[in-house]
């Protein structure tokens, strides 16, 4: 689910994860929440093809100790 | 003057000392402030350079440790309520090194709560005042550490830096301040908000006092999984070069554009043109696509740092303060299929600022779009973010390289606040950053001028 400003939404989710959210939250939440929507939005419109961070996922060359 | 003995670091302790005493209760820079400890320390420090063991530029000198980085035996809070029992069990690197280098810890400094912001407002541990104009605001994270080093309380201190945090306060209180390579300063013992964005770095009054910072702080640390093998030169060894031969590129995208304060960019402009007329050649840069770079900053932040929060917010929401809490509770929203695009869309704008900046040394750019907003003005409440969103639109995009950039004082504001110009350079390359700080310091004497809004030293 792509992220939104619906502070009912961020509610279910905080629920979910059994945080303690009250009413002043959530607004505030769906203050911010429509910052993290328009970054996210303007991230999706970049075309990453071929883009992989290989450094995270590439191993690191080891050997066993003393060798 | 230490060195020689023409100054002892007892009596510049003292004078720390008797300015926070004179300061800190109308600028709130300072959580902690060690007297004994720090002048038991300058007593050491002074008889170990009486008899002939001077350890070098930071031997006596006395350093403010922002409250993100661990201190052994004392707390360690991020500014926030929820680790106000977090003792620290042992030195972070960074703390080490200065230690070892003589410098003289003289307490923990005022933050943003857990570093997530950029105001400098904090309701938990108060807000720390401008020395420039006290109701406006240091910019932040480190935002004690700036004002304290502004107002003359302090030469030195650490920040860090993840969206901005060392040069978006730097730029706002008048003072110098760098964010060195990502990898190139350890941040073992260091609280974490973004671990693939986080920085340590210094804040002084000159990019020559950086320097001399860096050439302690820097070097590999096998307690950092992040910390870089690159070797680690002198410095200062190239920081009197001067501008001949220097590459300048001038991004004609984004950071010139027609919402950044005017005030700012005639300030910028002319500096440009004053490092130009002294020997620097600058090109123009067509950079269409920089100005993703700071959604990519926030887009990799948010969820790396609900990831750091998801137990303590889990345990404590009840100790954070609204406005944090709402920004990593908002990160729970984050599908993970947004932060993957996230991390290809770093290695794109990796590749496309390595391909911008082949032809020239640094890129120069304001460090802030605007002029420092008013606490009040930045103060969240309910329904009300606050003001400050603009704050990291230029700095977050080198967070999100990890090149080091650099923020100097440039000019003033016609209400008197400070300007800062950011000198960002290739990876690794901090020397050619210092450099063109330096060089531009010596054709001006902005970063001399003292704040107006506190009285000057005893």
């Amino acid at each position: 689910m792509n992220p939104s400003d619906n502070p009912q939404h961020f509610h279910d989710r905080a629920q979910e994860h059994q945080l303690v959210i009250s009413t002043e939250d959530a607004a505030n939440i769906g203050e911010v929440g429509s910052s993290v929507a328009s970054t996210y939005a303007a991230i999706r419109e970049i075309d990453t093809i071929g883009f992989e961070p290989a450094a995270i996922f590439v191993p690191t060359p080891s050997k066993r100790k003393g060798d | 003057m230490i060195a020689s003995g023409e100054l002892s670091p007892r009596d510049l302790v003292q004078v720390s000392l008797d300015r926070i005493s004179q300061l800190d209760s109308s600028l709130n820079a300072f959580l902690d402030v060690w007297e004994e400890e720090s002048l038991s320390s300058a007593i050491i420090a002074e008889k170990e350079i009486a008899s002939g063991r001077y350890l070098g530029p930071l031997h006596g000198i006395p350093v403010g440790i922002k409250d993100l980085i661990d201190v052994q035996g004392t707390p360690t809070t991020g500014g926030s309520k929820v680790l106000s029992r977090n003792i620290a069990g042992s030195d972070a690197t960074v703390t080490a090194k200065l230690k070892a280098a003589g410098a003289i810890l003289i307490g923990k400094l005022n933050l943003v709560e857990f570093a997530f912001g950029t105001t400098g407002v904090n309701p938990t541990t108060g807000d720390v005042k401008n020395p420039w104009n006290t109701t406006r605001i240091t910019a932040g994270s480190s935002s004690g550490s700036a004002a304290a080093v502004a107002s003359g309380m302090i030469p030195a201190a650490l920040g860090t830096d993840t969206g901005g945090s060392v040069r978006m306060p730097a730029a706002f209180c008048g003072i110098a301040g760098l964010k060195p390579t990502y990898g190139r300063v350890s941040r073992a013992g260091v609280l974490d908000l973004s671990w693939s964005m986080d920085h340590v770095g210094p804040m002084t009054r000159t990019s020559q006092d950086c320097a001399l910072m860096m050439n302690v702080l820097a070097g590999h640390d096998s307690r950092d999984p992040a910390s870089s093998s690159n070797p680690v030169n002198d410095f200062t060894s190239e920081i009197g070069k001067g501008l001949d031969g220097l590459k300048i590129g001038i991004p004609s995208h984004y950071f010139f554009d027609e919402f950044v304060d005017s005030e700012v960019l005639v300030s910028v402009c002319s500096a440009v043109n004053l490092l130009e007329a002294n020997g620097a050649e600058v090109l123009e840069l067509s950079m269409p696509w920089v100005g993703k770079g700071r959604p990519i900053n926030f887009g990799l932040l948010l969820p790396e740092a609900v990831s750091i929060h998801e137990k303590m917010i889990a345990e404590h929401a009840d100790l954070y303060t609204p406005a944090v809490r709402a920004r990593v509770q908002s990160g729970f929203n984050v599908a993970a299929i947004d932060y993957v695009r996230a991390q290809r869309a770093r290695q794109w704008f990796n590749h496309q600022m390595a391909e911008s900046m082949s032809n020239v040394d640094i890129l120069i750019t304001p460090t802030v779009p605007i002029q420092a907003p008013t606490i009040g003005e930045c103060t969240p409440s309910p329904g009300n973010p606050g003001a400050g969103s603009e704050l990291p639109m230029f700095t977050g995009v080198f967070d999100v390289t990890g090149q080091p950039s650099h923020s100097i004082p440039c000019g003033f504001t016609a209400a008197g606040m400070p300007i800062g110009m950011m000198i960002t350079g290739h990876p690794f390359d901090e020397s050619t950053v210092l450099r063109a700080g330096h060089a531009f310091e010596q054709l001006t004497s902005w970063h001399q001028m003292p704040p107006t809004d506190i009285p000057a030293p005893n």
